[in-house]
């Protein structure tokens, strides 16, 4: 079962990795940094490791998907990251995509169900 | 305190200069965070410290993760014909340099424990030569991409058109061809530019290798050394440029003209002035053979030496012609 276990998380990794993009954009209509985003998706159960979004962060930034700005007046220093215009239009878009494939997938996986029945 | 400090530059000292401090600054924020998180408004301890940069994992991963991508000095692509080269190359010295000894033991018995330390120690220092610059060589292809296009259809957009053609067995190059065009040029660099004195007439007595009359100037030889280099690097060039392009193309076949225009041209340079050739050869072969120097026999040998010279420019240009002629040939041939 061990194995099962582990095909299962690893798969699931790989999703993972995809949505977490989907899922940072999804929240930064307001500027938020790094910490904060971390407690924001936890809130919503989304789980992501610090050492994972913060170089997401970064990358998205290069991309030109978010702006980011310093923010010094608070006791410590903290970056900013917000959606860039571009990075809006991707996320409207990519949330299209992203229900398309959803349904796609409802579509088989209950195919699959009604097989099972049979 | 200090382990924060250290963490943060563990992670930044792997990544480019210009997001250090960035980077940086974003880290410590987010550790300070994470630690008040932890303890709330408590005193920092070191336990606390410990477990939070547990939690956010080994800045060498971290710092992969930054770069995004993976860095190579060799990169997966180009291991495999690199450890290939390395194999051939390392194993050709070997064999080489046993030779070099072999013929020395044979000539001075005596003296074997000094010519074998003398071994061990050729052998560690042009491995590790050749080591190295097989390395660079590679290293710089890396750096550069220069994969053959072959080899690489990232570039560009890739079209089904671009697809190689299933191999002729006609106009591919033999793999044992080039490796051994490989091990011949590196038998001969060791040979010429460690053991010259061994390149010559073997001269026997009794069944027994008295001595071995160079066919070189080893005086003259020492101006020439930076030619044989030349020579011997383009000669390895071309046999690798076919193991890696691996058959005939319109490419190849000029990469093949241009390194044999500057083989001819080194030839040229080394052989132009007569000094290379060893001035005392028919001295010495009158003084350890029986050929008496009056007799005829002597005489012949000596214009077959004195002519040797020219007709080895012959034989190097009229090889040099027919390889780039038959390289060409097999490239356009349908």
């Amino acid at each position: 079962m061990s194995d099962v276990n582990k095909l299962v998380e690893k798969l699931l990794q790989e999703l993972r990795r995809g949505t977490i993009t989907i899922g940072v954009l999804s929240q930064l209509e307001e500027p938020q940094y790094g910490y904060s985003l971390v407690t924001l998706l936890q809130e919503k159960g989304v789980e992501v490791e610090p050492g994972t979004l913060y170089p997401l962060l970064r990358r998205l930034e290069k991309q030109g998907l978010l702006e980011s700005k310093w923010d010094t007046n608070e006791s410590r220093p903290r970056k900013y990251y917000l959606l860039s215009t571009i990075g809006k239009e991707v996320y409207k878009l990519f949330c299209i995509e992203w229900k398309k494939i959803f349904q796609n997938m409802e579509v088989l996986m209950e195919g699959e169900n009604e097989n099972g029945d049979d | 305190m200090e382990m924060i400090e250290r963490y943060i530059y563990a992670v930044t000292k792997r990544l480019p200069s210009s997001q250090r401090e960035d980077i940086a600054q974003e880290l410590r924020g987010l550790i300070e965070d994470l630690l008040e998180e932890k303890i709330g408004n408590n005193a920092v301890t070191d336990d606390a410290i410990e477990e939070v940069l547990t939690e956010l994992g080994s800045p060498v991963e971290l710092a992969a993760k930054y770069r995004g991508t993976k860095r190579y000095l060799i990169s997966p692509d180009l291991f495999l014909p690199y450890s290939q080269m390395l194999k051939i190359i390392l194993f050709s010295i070997l064999i080489a340099m046993i030779t070099v000894f072999a013929i020395e033991t044979i000539i001075q018995p005596t003296s074997v424990v000094q010519n074998f330390v003398a071994f061990i120690g050729s052998v560690i220092n042009i491995s590790a030569q050749a080591f190295a610059w097989v390395t660079i060589g590679f290293a710089v292809a890396e750096y550069f991409g220069k994969v053959p296009r072959e080899l690489n259809f990232q570039d560009e957009k890739w079209k089904p058109s671009d697809l190689p053609p299933i191999p002729d067995p006609k106009n591919q190059i033999k793999r044992g061809e080039t490796l051994f065009g490989i091990i011949f040029y590196i038998l001969f660099a060791v040979y010429i530019l460690f053991s010259n004195q061994l390149f010559g007439v073997p001269i026997f007595k009794n069944d027994e290798l008295i001595t071995i009359i160079p066919f070189l100037n080893a005086d003259a030889f020492q101006g020439f050394i930076v030619v044989i280099y030349g020579l011997i690097v383009t000669g390895i060039l071309k046999e690798s440029l076919k193991l890696v392009i691996g058959k005939w193309t319109k490419k190849l076949a000029v990469y093949n003209f241009l390194l044999n225009g500057v083989t001819l041209g080194l030839i040229a340079i080394l052989l132009k002035e007569q000094s290379i050739w060893n001035p005392n050869f028919m001295q010495d072969l009158a003084q350890f053979s029986d050929i008496n120097a009056t007799s005829e026999a002597y005489s012949v040998i000596k214009d077959t030496w004195e002519r040797s010279h020219f007709w080895i420019v012959t034989a190097f240009s009229i090889g040099l012609i027919v390889d780039t002629v038959i390289g060409f040939y097999k490239a356009f041939k349908k």
